[in-house]
């Protein structure tokens, strides 16, 4: 009885001792993200320190990483038991990440969070599958066709183009004197599988699966898609088949081309890239075909995904997730790269902490135009609705990209081209 | 023997053609880096900035985490060509003079490892790492780089060691020298200039390494410089000028080097070539 009433004396000193230590323990958090430009990243870091200073208890820290490499890294790193609490992953990435049984279900958080700032549908919809949500969509990133007023004006065209047809016709005019008429990637990279899954959507060529996941990319939309896609490389730069993110951007702010597809980044870039005024940028829709279109862009929209299995974790993650999409923090968090970073929730597009960044205010109109083209926006593996599991070895290897360097690089003809890309993808996802 | 004009102008002609394509592109990048991106993605480039800016070099250091990727690259590096130049100095001896069992049998096979596509090794070598803990470490890294640095420095040395003559050898041995107090005494000296080219060899591997780096770190804080610079060029948009700030002065410690160790570089690769 005395060894009893011993253990129990020493057991409550330990108990008063470690229960402070307890209370100032902290949930660490690893999160990560791949925009690794310094503007993005001291965005993001302003946002924890916020963050963690607001909450004592939780310390969240941001781990770099590159889009590049994200596919082999990201799932090596959870096997080894190196990888993050939370990574902010596009739809493609997420259907690998699920593979390794990490990515846990957020479905009541996403409802929880719909209920207090109203997801967008194409945002929310290609992390839904199997009944779940899967990923909470932070932002959103849809294209425009952007060109230069002034050499419009030199060419005498009078308004930007509403169809194809229009762009190949005001191409052509635009095309002399060392400028391009406009500047596409060809390369076998992303940036060519996003711009040209644009006109894809736009010729109704958007399913690369039916319903029951075969392969349907070989159709005669499809085939238009990229008629029209090689038919305008003709008045772009010759080294296209190199360009990928970087270089076509570079080529329309230095002049050298006059219209370009692309993502509001260029609302951030355009000044101090092209040393032009700005009312020298133009904006309007992607361009649709004359006949039997419809109005479309490539859209793709970025979620925390929650990949820890510590129930401590996950409520951190939740915590810090709600704080990002508070209002007065879910404009700088899209602001990191103003344009380029699109809000995902129906609340979001009248933030006026979004709205307020100069970059936004100097082209209001892009800017509302940005937000209505998300509205027919959509990705590949990801259209109608479905949620495509074999889209991963699809984008991972470029299939869509390599259709067009088919045509341009080898000469193949459009439906050749289309009916040997669609043998690529029913090899890739066997 | 006098040279012909013709003769002498047609070598200036492919010697200037040889610098050019050297220094040019070089030049490019250094120049490029002290201009504004708008001068940058001129449609014609400029020879020289017109503008000389410093900002790329400013933002650099201010912005990114690039102080730290170059010393931890840094750290590599060095590491990868001190454990390199010990382990294939006296593996060396041990298969060239010493002929310890298997020495000629590994002399050939040493150089297997480089049949095997990196890519392919990724894996494997990942797995490996992860078992024993040294994933996302520089520790491990190093190891990477030492294992296949090493092979080739190893070849390398064969025509230094053999061009040792091995009277002095036997001449240190009669007097009573062991085969360690010979290494040191007799081989180390004389192999300066291949201790020379292995060390720059290893350094500039490790400078460059790249593949097996962006699979084994996940941490930003543990990044080496060619992830750094990866990581300036960005997703949508390429921020020239500090890329190309970034780009000027990861060169700079190789080419350092270089200048102090590259005379001994070109004798070795040739001494190498011509006795293996």
């Amino acid at each position: 009885m005395k060894k009893l009433r011993l253990a129990t004396a020493v057991a409550a000193i330990v108990f008063s001792i470690a229960t402070p230590s307890f209370a100032q323990q902290k949930t660490e958090l690893v999160f990560w993200h791949q925009e690794s430009p310094p503007n993005r990243v001291e965005a993001y870091q302003k946002l924890i320190d916020k963050f963690n200073a607001a909450n004592p208890t939780i310390e969240v820290r941001q781990e770099v990483q590159d889009w590049g490499t994200i596919f082999q890294v990201a799932p090596a790193a959870i096997g080894s038991g190196t990888g993050p609490d939370i990574l902010m992953a596009m739809p493609e990435l997420g259907t690998y990440l699920r593979a390794t049984g990490a990515v846990q279900p957020v479905s009541d958080f996403v409802k929880e969070l719909d209920g207090q700032y109203h997801f967008l549908a194409a945002a929310t919809d290609p992390y839904h599958d199997g009944g779940q949500y899967w990923g909470v969509p932070l932002w959103g990133m849809v294209q425009l066709l952007w060109y230069r007023k002034s050499a419009f004006e030199e060419a005498k065209i009078t308004k930007a183009p509403a169809t194809w047809e229009e762009v190949a016709e005001d191409a052509a005019k635009l095309t002399k004197g060392g400028r391009y008429g406009i500047t596409l990637p060809a390369s076998k990279t992303t940036a060519t599988d996003q711009t040209f899954f644009s006109f894809l959507k736009t010729y109704k060529g958007e399913n690369l699966f039916d319903a029951d996941g075969k392969i349907i990319f070989d159709n005669p939309n499809a085939v238009r898609a990229v008629t029209t896609y090689t038919d305008l490389l003709k008045y772009a730069a010759p080294d296209s088949t190199n360009y990928a993110w970087g270089e076509p951007e570079a080529a329309f702010n230095s002049g050298a081309a006059a219209m370009l597809i692309d993502k509001g980044i260029m609302l951030s870039i355009f000044l101090k890239d092209s040393g032009a005024p700005a009312e020298d940028l133009g904006c309007a829709p992607i361009p649709e075909p004359a006949e039997g279109g419809q109005p479309g862009s490539h859209y793709a929209s970025n979620a925390a995904m929650i990949l820890t299995k510590d129930p401590a974790k996950q409520e951190a993650a939740k915590t810090f997730i709600r704080f990002l999409l508070q209002p007065d923090n879910y404009g700088p968090l899209l602001n990191a790269e103003p344009g380029l970073f699109l809000p995902v929730t129906a609340d979001g597009f009248k933030l006026a902490s979004w709205l307020a960044d100069p970059a936004l205010t100097k082209w209001p109109e892009c800017t509302a135009l940005l937000a209505k083209q998300s509205e027919s926006g959509g990705l590949y593996g990801f259209t109608g609705g479905m949620y495509q599991i074999n889209i991963g070895p699809i984008a991972g290897q470029n299939i869509i990209a390599q259709v067009i360097q088919k045509v341009v690089i080898d000469h193949a003809s459009p439906k050749d081209a289309v009916a040997w890309g669609a043998d690529q993808m029913r090899a890739a996802i066997k | 023997m006098t040279i012909s004009p013709l003769n002498a102008l047609l070598r200036w002609v492919v010697w200037a053609a040889l610098v050019f394509l050297v220094v040019g592109p070089i030049y490019w990048v250094v120049s490029a880096s002290f201009k504004e991106t708008a001068e940058i993605i001129r449609p014609v480039p400029t020879l020289w900035p017109h503008r000389v800016v410093f900002e790329n070099y400013a933002y650099l250091f201010t912005s990114t985490k690039y102080p730290r990727y170059l010393l931890n690259s840094l750290i590599v590096a060095a590491a990868t060509m001190m454990v390199t130049t010990a382990i294939t100095t006296i593996a060396g001896y041990a298969i060239y003079r010493l002929r310890v069992w298997g020495a000629d049998w590994m002399s050939r096979a040493i150089l297997l490892i480089y049949l095997a596509p990196t890519t392919l090794l990724l894996v494997p070598i990942y797995s490996l790492l992860a078992a024993v803990g040294l994933v996302n470490t520089l520790a491990g890294l190093v190891i990477v780089n030492v294992a296949f640095a090493s092979p080739f420095c190893v070849w390398l040395l064969r025509g230094f060691y053999e061009a040792i003559p091995i009277s002095l050898h036997e001449a240190a041995e009669v007097d009573g020298a062991g085969p360690m107090t010979i290494f040191w005494r007799i081989y180390l000296p004389l192999l300066a200039p291949g201790i020379g080219t292995i060390v720059l060899y290893a350094f500039i591997y490790s400078w460059t390494e790249f593949a097996f780096a962006s699979q084994l770190i996940v941490t930003d804080g543990l990044k080496t410089l060619p992830m750094g610079l990866g990581a300036l060029v960005g997703s949508y948009y390429i921020n020239w000028g500090l890329l190309m700030a970034g780009a000027s002065l990861a060169t700079l410690p190789a080419v350092l080097l270089f200048a102090i160790v590259g005379r001994y570089f070109v004798r070795g690769l040739t001494s190498g070539a011509v006795i293996g």
